[in-house]
């Protein structure tokens, strides 16, 4: 049971607790049958809400604030919300506190337009604003986007615009390697990059991208080694070790003949990788006979 | 907390123990916790039975009693509550035909009532609200798509609708949140891939890249997280992998590591399965415990289906035999 410590064992023999106990059961008890009783006989008067409140801990704010995950509890407040019963404004205030009390909620993310990217939630909210910002198509249905049909293709984002996405994305890289977060959002933008070479775009200005990727992985990975040998099994040597084999897996995807793409190496990457991280054993296998496609334009 | 090498007395499954928790939780109905989990008791009431299904120990408990419960727990609109007292609700309404479907007794309910409370929360863009209230989240799409296929009547939604509300909600990382935009969680990851499964629908998402998701969602520890740079915790054994075993990628995880993690979270004292070592056990954990292990073939356990999240022999014996198996 979450935040339910084991040891020490609950005391049930001191008769003093085991009393304050059973007064409590008999409260809520109590009230929670007198308030469904009054419930169904149609009874909504200022005295139930009273009651209401008493049992969901004195009013809705504090039942957030202690218990900020509850689906049934948002939902509620947006209902307050779309009634007028407490105002906008109010609301966010209220959604700021929470996110500061804890980043990772993203009840409070739904709730909220914000600023401050600096962790999972952050990059997958980028993904939906880049989306609605770069959309060429606004009038692309679920369907054709489905179907992949060429009016779902034009929905690209621009190079230009990847390029800046990679360039903040690198500063993540740089400031701590093993946050997974900014490696997971740099394998969209990959898939992003690879719309672009189904479009038949400019192949040339693509394989430029990748060669500088590969680069700047190739670049942390020296600095990463150079850290010591209790770097060798960390996550800031995966990252960047899978990245290399993803780019060299799409330079060859979009290598012509007479090319000469330093696409060597791969399955000596994904061979890495199981020492490196061998809890996904089986997913490096099946990566290196190039049966987990996960570069691809992510439908999402 | 790492997990040591020698688990001692929690080295194999404690199933006599597990059962003898269930069986002692659900037969404590005087204290604090009763009364506070009444709103949701219908859904304890499946994680118990289910898992004690699962470690062949169902005929502990009382049938009768508890489906003349389940039976009670129905309202006039056709769905089923938390418990007696409580309004019916899309989750309450699958665990209570879970139950009966386990005790093979889904022939005593009024299935068209049943159908027509459960078809009558579908909205236009092929969502689902959990009630007359209006929260929409996949997992009612998952319910919804669930108790029609319990009851055999999967024409009753439109299903089409209902699998294209679920790819709106594909994340960039491959993963589903409840809504649209909202950000990939382990748990919707599995009902939305249970209800895609049952609409006839995987085509629609990106099976390698959502595998490879959640098999990074396995820690150092072994256990399993809901999201990136999230703690493990025990349940997620069953989120994550019920997935990744209708996508037919369960070798994408150490389920050597898995294990180990899910027999360090008994208490070998008390019985049961916690979310952690180090907290206090559950029905929810342990039934999601033995659920995980179920999945990869625990010896001793019967098998459970990812999609229904029922004994496979219950969901056999469901479905007309000249219908494909759904699950891989």
């Amino acid at each position: 049971m979450h935040g339910r410590p084991r040891y020490p064992r609950p005391n049930t023999s001191d008769p003093q607790k085991a009393q304050a106990a059973e007064q409590r059961v008999q409260l809520y008890s109590r009230l929670t049958t007198t308030v469904l009783k009054r419930l169904q006989a149609g009874q909504y008067d200022k005295e139930i809400l009273e009651l209401a409140a008493r049992l969901l801990e004195q009013n809705p704010e504090r039942a957030l604030e202690k218990h900020p995950k509850s689906y049934a509890t948002w939902h509620h407040r947006r209902w307050l919300v779309s009634r007028h019963v407490t105002s906008l404004q109010q609301e966010v205030d209220l959604v700021n506190r929470l996110l500061e009390a804890d980043e990772r909620n993203f009840h409070g993310w739904a709730s909220k337009i914000d600023r401050n990217f600096s962790n999972y939630s952050a990059w997958h909210l980028k993904t939906r604003l880049l989306k609605k910002v770069h959309q060429q198509s606004p009038t692309v249905t679920l369907d054709e986007l489905l179907k992949q049909s060429p009016a779902a293709q034009q929905r690209q984002m621009p190079l230009w615009a990847l390029r800046e996405e990679f360039g903040l994305v690198k500063q993540a890289f740089y400031t701590d390697p093993g946050d997974q977060s900014p490696w997971l959002y740099h394998r969209w933008l990959l898939g992003c990059l690879l719309a672009h070479v189904k479009a038949g775009s400019d192949t040339k200005a693509v394989a430029e991208i990748l060669e500088q990727e590969m680069q700047m992985c190739k670049d942390i990975l020296e600095l990463e080694y150079t850290a010591g040998p209790e770097a060798e099994l960390s996550s800031s040597i995966k990252w960047p070790t899978l990245t290399l084999a993803q780019l060299k897996d799409l330079l060859l995807t979009i290598s012509q003949p007479g090319d000469s793409p330093d696409i060597a190496h791969t399955s000596a990457l994904y061979q890495r990788l199981q020492d490196i991280d061998p809890l996904r054993t089986g997913f490096y296998q099946d990566a290196s006979q190039g049966s987990a496609k996960i570069l691809v334009q992510s439908a999402g | 907390m790492a997990v040591p090498k020698d688990l001692g007395l929690r080295a194999e499954l404690l199933t006599a123990k597990h059962a003898a928790f269930i069986k002692n939780f659900a037969e404590s109905t005087s204290n604090f916790e009763y009364f506070a989990t009444e709103h949701f008791r219908m859904s304890g009431v499946y994680w118990g039975l289910t898992a004690m299904c699962l470690v062949g120990h169902l005929e502990d408990m009382d049938e009768d009693e508890i489906v003349s419960w389940v039976l009670q727990s129905q309202h006039e609109n056709g769905g089923f509550g938390g418990s007696p007292r409580h309004d019916s609700h899309l989750l309450y309404t699958l665990s209570a035909l879970q139950i009966l479907a386990l005790y093979e007794k889904l022939h005593l309910i009024d299935t068209e009532k049943v159908i027509s409370y459960v078809a009558g929360l579908q909205q236009p863009d092929g969502s689902f609200s959990g009630d007359e209230w209006g929260e929409i989240d996949t997992r009612f799409t998952y319910c919804a798509l669930l108790c029609c296929a319990l009851l055999q009547r999967q024409e009753a939604v439109d299903s089409v609708q209902a699998a294209r509300y679920i790819a709106s909600c594909r994340n960039f990382d491959g993963g589903f949140g409840a809504r649209p935009g909202m950000e990939s969680h382990s748990g919707q990851v599995f009902t939305c891939v249970g209800a895609l499964a049952l609409a006839d629908s995987l085509h629609l998402l990106d099976r390698d890249l959502l595998c490879w998701w959640l098999c990074e969602r396995q820690t150092e520890t072994g256990g399993l997280n809901g999201r990136p740079e999230k703690r493990e915790d025990v349940c997620y054994s069953w989120w994550c992998l019920s997935a990744l075993s209708i996508l037919g990628r369960l070798h994408w995880i150490s389920q050597d590591a898995l294990t180990r993690y899910i027999l360090f979270c008994q208490d070998e004292e008390e019985g049961g399965i916690s979310d952690h070592p180090e907290d206090m056990a559950d029905v929810f954990h342990t039934f999601f415990g033995i659920a995980g292990l179920s999945l990869m073939g625990y010896p001793g356990l019967e098998r459970i289906d990812p999609t229904f999240a029922l004994p496979v022999r219950v969901v056999r014996k469901l479905r007309p035999a000249k219908s494909a198996p759904i699950s891989t």
